[in-house]
């Protein structure tokens, strides 16, 4: 609940007392096996003690076999016909020492010679059951073991990520810390469940083995013993250059991915620096030098692996040797000589895998510490500055007092030296100066993306570094000129400053994803937030509204204040909407267009579009769209850029005698393509106007185009005519004004179309969705839905013209709301890369004032816009600023030194140093820095 | 014959273009669009951000500018048939100095920002006829002045 204590309580933590966030804050541990340990350690002993009640198994299963071959099988105690011995009997003896006293539990039962031979091998069959059992369950729990861990880490990792002083992050790559948090962990994840189960497993198995050679026969023991002695000591000899091969193939590859980061994220500097192959060389040398690291790896390693395998073969060949002279000497029966190979067969095993446990942990340990070292970060912030809190935090209000503040950066740059002033929280301010002079930095450090490092940063008497992000985070609002904003919805992207804790639990009945029965069990298991995702996060009340119903009119609002709310309007247009999941919606866009139609035939706006009509040419619409008069549904049977490869479009041409046009109008298009931009790099910005052709497909036309100026219609081949019929289909005669297209052309298209629809094949019928005026068409977008139409080329103004009058109709029709909400669910793409930038600085700011604030500080949030709209904005969002329905303090960083004037009070930067402070009045009269900056 | 034909040969009666060859006119016609406008509406506003220039096919236009700090525009100039509209502020990154607004039914061609830079970039005689237009008007805006500086000194005087 959001009552009781509010600002102080948060405020007051007791950063001595031990709590949850101990345990965030402490570094990783130093050795993986320690963190492992600290992590899992009831677990681990669980699986300990299973793993050790599971050895007599073992043990029976090795020793029934001997039993088997000697007794029934060769017939000891069997002498007699009528023998029998007793199976089943359970005593247990004390050894000679201790008295050898026995204590008959069960006696058993007696059987003779085959019924024996028949128990003994159905309890052997009972034992491997069991023992396969015993390591299912073991390896099942080892594997969920490990991967909670795994779980455990990753979160760990990311945590640490989120509490990274920002200035770290200038040195780290976002893909070089991603294939740390992924790739790298990954291996762990397998090798925790085994961290200490394995060397008991593998450890006592081997001892039970070999307990079990010793048993039966000393010297074959001790042959065991040798054998196992140069593995253990001459292997990890030899692995140790493998460890270090694999170190360096750790940070080869991390450094590849980190790279690979670096060419997307600047590939415009490759292109426009003609430095692609020297990417591809270096390039190459780095995939060279892995290369090597990886080839000498496997060198190695099966060289290892070969040793091994001889090791492990020679044995046996010294058991059939020696073993074999013991039992011609008749000291070793051949039931104990089957036995000790047998059992020598399962001791390499638990050996080698103790071996490579063992080289696995050093292995780990070397990536563990690699990781450790780039996730201990000094400066990393105390986690209970990111406590979760669902107390209310009271409005901030009191003095910003900056002392003799100074900032300077990792590489001892000063970026800011000796800021004195202070502001009420309240106050509307703007700092001016050029970038570097120290006003941004003022500005990040009092946002808190900046550590101070000289002097004092005050707020109501109190250290800002002190301040919690839950109060930072919630009470200040900041937009800077980095406009990044991850893939989602506009409308996630928007919220997304007002998420700060869940507040009202999501309906389980109802979850957008369903979780897994155990979710919740296994979040306490591996230690992640018990935060939950799907729970509504958003903070209506700091923004002053009751909830949810509310939240689209106040997204709009702020919208509207920094100009993008017609902008939200254009998205919805482009959005594709499925009928089913907006039925209503769907209905009154068809009442939309109805109307529409009615407007546009009545008013000047018939030059801005043409509708479609069945019994009309549209020459605003390509060839494509005229013919077929509905759109592609179903890429498999129809696809848009291989029409002419479509049975029933080329039996419909043929019959209209329109191929040979089409075939005349491909060339003459082939022709003015390459005449025109056979000589243009493929990224020039002019193909994006050669609507019916690709780059790439027109180096392919001067042959085609050569042959069929030679062979004419009649004698070109299947592949050239279709190739050239293909190029009329994306002609659109308004847009490229070759003429083209005469009425009888026109004419004869539109029978085409008539018979295209009117025998189209069955099979063909679910592939097009038909330009219907009943129905609202999924496959397109709002707007095109609604228009029902294509808007003219070559008429100024028509697509605003055509805007205002589906803005009228949308009041009129009362589904204003609705498309706003549609447009908000535009997927901005990543990085917000399907916005302009301009556009993704305007949702910045404007989800900044979204949230509701105290203070507003802004880093030349508006930069890429140009002088005028800057004004606009500037002025619009203090004017909200000083509303006293909102009132909030502003703290802006100007692009635009001359916007100062709109402000209270104006604090002027230049080289590093606050030079000036005052109203904008004073600093007319009395600084020249101001002056010459303002004007 | 094509529309595209009738445009190209209207560029090339252009001083700026006529050093352009031939098929890199027709690209440029090619690339760009058709616009029609009834008398008095505006194809941009004093301010406005540049991204085209225009090249009167048929028809009218008056300049109009608004000195700064005053609200009432006076105008200028009047461009006819083969003028070249907007080039300055697409050169420069500028915006609008004036605004341009239909006199008579216009037709025009509007060559895209980016494709004339590219142009420019191209075709170094190309560049060399645009600086050569410009240093043209430079001209007459320096004799301009001139003459209006006489005429305030006269009027002072």
């Amino acid at each position: 609940m959001r009552t009781g204590p509010c600002l102080t309580s948060v405020w007051d933590i007791d950063l001595a007392t031990t709590d949850p966030f101990e345990e965030a804050n402490r570094p990783l541990d130093k050795k993986l096996l320690r963190y492992i340990w600290r992590n899992t350690r009831a677990e681990q002993i669980w699986i300990l003690m299973v793993v050790i009640a599971s050895m007599p198994t073992y043990f029976l299963v090795l020793d029934l076999p001997v039993r088997i071959i000697n007794e029934p099988i060769q017939g000891v105690g069997f002498e007699s016909a009528d023998a029998t011995l007793q199976f089943l009997d359970l005593s247990i003896s004390l050894p000679e020492f201790l008295g050898g006293a026995t204590w008959q539990i069960f006696e058993g039962f007696a059987l003779e010679r085959w019924p024996y031979l028949l128990a003994l091998s159905c309890s052997f069959l009972t034992l491997i059951t069991i023992n396969g059992l015993f390591k299912f369950y073991i390896n099942t729990y080892k594997g969920r073991l490990g991967e909670r861990m795994l779980r455990r880490m990753r979160y760990q990792l990311v945590d640490r990520v989120l509490r990274f002083p920002i200035n770290h992050f200038r040195r780290v790559k976002g893909s070089e810390v991603a294939s740390m948090v992924k790739d790298e962990v990954e291996p762990f994840g397998e090798f925790i469940g085994d961290a200490f189960v394995q060397p008991v497993y593998l450890g006592g198995q081997a001892l039970v083995a070999f307990i079990f050679i010793m048993l039966q026969s000393f010297w074959l023991g001790m042959i065991a013993v040798g054998v196992i002695a140069i593995q253990v000591t001459v292997i990890p000899y030899l692995r140790r250059r493998i460890l270090e091969l694999g170190r360096q193939r750790q940070i080869t590859a991390r450094l590849l991915s980190g790279r690979i980061g670096e060419i997307v994220d600047g590939i415009a500097a490759v292109h426009v620096n003609d430095t692609s192959n020297y990417e591809r060389a270096e390039l190459t040398h780095r995939l060279g030098k892995i290369f090597f690291i990886r080839y000498e790896l496997y060198q190695r390693k099966f060289f290892i692996k070969f040793l091994n395998n001889f090791l492990a073969q020679v044995t046996p060949f010294l058991f059939y040797v020696v073993g074999g002279y013991f039992a011609i000497r008749g000291t070793l029966n051949v039931g104990q000589l089957l036995g000790v190979i047998n059992a020598y067969k399962d001791l390499p095993a638990p050996i080698n895998g103790l071996v490579q446990w063992d080289q696995k942990r050093v292995d780990i340990e070397v990536k563990y510490a690699q990781i450790v070292e780039q996730f201990n970060v000094s400066g990393t912030m105390d986690a209970r500055m990111q406590a979760p809190t669902t107390d209310k935090i009271d409005p901030l209000t009191g003095t910003i007092v900056v002392s003799n503040l100074g900032v300077v950066d990792d590489t001892a740059t000063v970026l800011l030296e000796d800021a004195d002033f202070s502001m009420e929280v309240s106050d509307i301010v703007a700092a001016i100066g050029p970038i570097g002079s120290g006003a941004g930095t003022l500005a990040n450090t009092i946002a808190g993306l900046q550590a101070p490092t000289s002097g004092r940063l005050m707020i109501a008497d109190r250290k800002m570094q002190d301040l919690p992000e839950a109060i930072r985070g919630r009470r200040f609002a900041f937009a800077g000129s980095e406009s990044y904003l991850p893939q989602s919805s506009l409308f996630d992207a928007i919220v997304y400053v007002s998420k700060h804790v869940p507040l009202v639990p999501a309906d389980p009945d109802n979850l957008p994803e369903p979780l897994h029965p155990r979710a919740a069990a296994e979040v306490k298991a591996s230690g992640n937030s018990t935060l939950d995702y799907q729970a509504d996060w958003v903070d209506y009340e700091a923004m002053g509204i009751s909830g949810p119903d509310e939240l689209y009119r106040k997204i709009h609002e702020v919208l509207e204040v920094v100009e993008m709310d017609d902008v939200v309007y254009a998205l919805a247009m482009r959005q594709k909407l499925d009928p089913t999941t907006y039925p209503q919606l769907t209905d009154k866009l068809i009442d939309m267009r109805n109307a529409m139609n009615d407007r546009i035939s009545q008013s000047e706006l018939n030059d801005f579009v043409s509708v479609w009509d069945w019994d009309r040419y549209n020459e605003n619409a390509s060839i494509a769209e005229n013919l077929l008069f509905g759109t592609p549904v179903d890429e498999d049977t129809l696809q848009t850029d291989r029409l002419s490869r479509n049975e029933h479009i080329r039996a419909v041409l043929r019959d209209e005698q329109l191929d040979r046009a089409m075939f005349d109008m491909g060339m003459e298009l082939a022709e003015t393509a390459i005449e025109l931009f056979a000589d243009l790099s493929p990224d020039n910005p002019f193909f994006e106007q050669l609507n019916f052709m690709t780059p790439e497909q027109l180096e392919s036309y001067p042959p085609i185009l050569q042959r069929a100026r030679e062979k004419g219609f009649d004698g070109a081949s299947d592949a050239d005519k279709g190739m050239l019929i293909e190029l009329p289909f994306g002609y659109i005669e308004k847009r490229n004004r070759l003429k083209l297209l005469d009425e009888k052309l026109e004419e004869r298209i539109l029978k085409a179309r008539h018979r295209f629809h009117e025998t189209l094949p069955d099979d063909m019928k679910e592939a097009i969705s038909i330009y219907d005026v009943e129905s609202y068409n999924p496959i397109n977008s709002l707007q095109d839905n609604i228009l029902f139409g294509k808007i003219a080329y070559g008429t100024s103004n028509a697509s605003e013209k055509v805007n205002e009058l589906i803005g009228e109709l949308m009041d009129e029709l009362g589904i204003r709301d609705d498309i706003f909400r549609i447009g908000l669910e535009f997927d901005i793409g990543t990085g917000g890369k399907r916005l302009s930038e301009n556009q993704r600085q305007r949702i910045v700011l404007g989800r900044a004032l979204l949230k509701g604030c105290d203070l507003l500080i802004i880093n030349r949030g508006l930069n890429s816009l140009d002088g005028r709209a800057q004004a606009k904005l500037v002025k619009r969002v203090v004017e909200r600023a000083r509303n006293t329905e909102h009132r909030f303090g502003v703290l802006w960083v100007l692009a635009t030194s001359r916007l100062a004037e709109e402000f209270d009070q104006v604090l002027v930067f230049d080289r590093q140093r606050l030079v000036a402070k005052g109203t904008p009045q004073d600093l007319a009269q009395s600084s020249d820095t101001y002056k010459s900056m303002v004007a | 014959m094509s529309k595209l034909k009738d445009e190209v040969e209207l560029l090339r009666t252009i001083p700026v273009f006529s050093e352009l060859p031939a098929n890199k006119l027709k690209l440029l016609a090619f690339a760009s669009d058709h616009m029609d406008y009834k008398d008095g509406e505006v194809l941009f506003e004093q301010g406005d951000v540049a991204d085209s220039a225009y090249v009167v096919i048929k028809g009218g236009a008056d300049v109009l500018v608004t000195p700064e700090g005053e609200t009432q525009s006076n105008k200028v100039a009047e461009l006819g048939p083969n003028s070249f509209i907007g080039d300055m502020a697409i050169l420069a990154d500028i915006t609008r100095t004036a605004t341009i607004r239909a006199n008579a039914p216009l037709s025009t061609l509007r060559i895209r920002k980016d494709h004339l830079i590219d142009m420019m970039q191209d075709s170094p005689t190309f560049t060399m006829a645009v600086l050569r237009e410009l240093v043209l008007r430079l001209k007459k805006t320096t004799s301009d002045l001139s003459d209006a500086q006489a005429e305030v000194a006269r009027l002072k005087g």
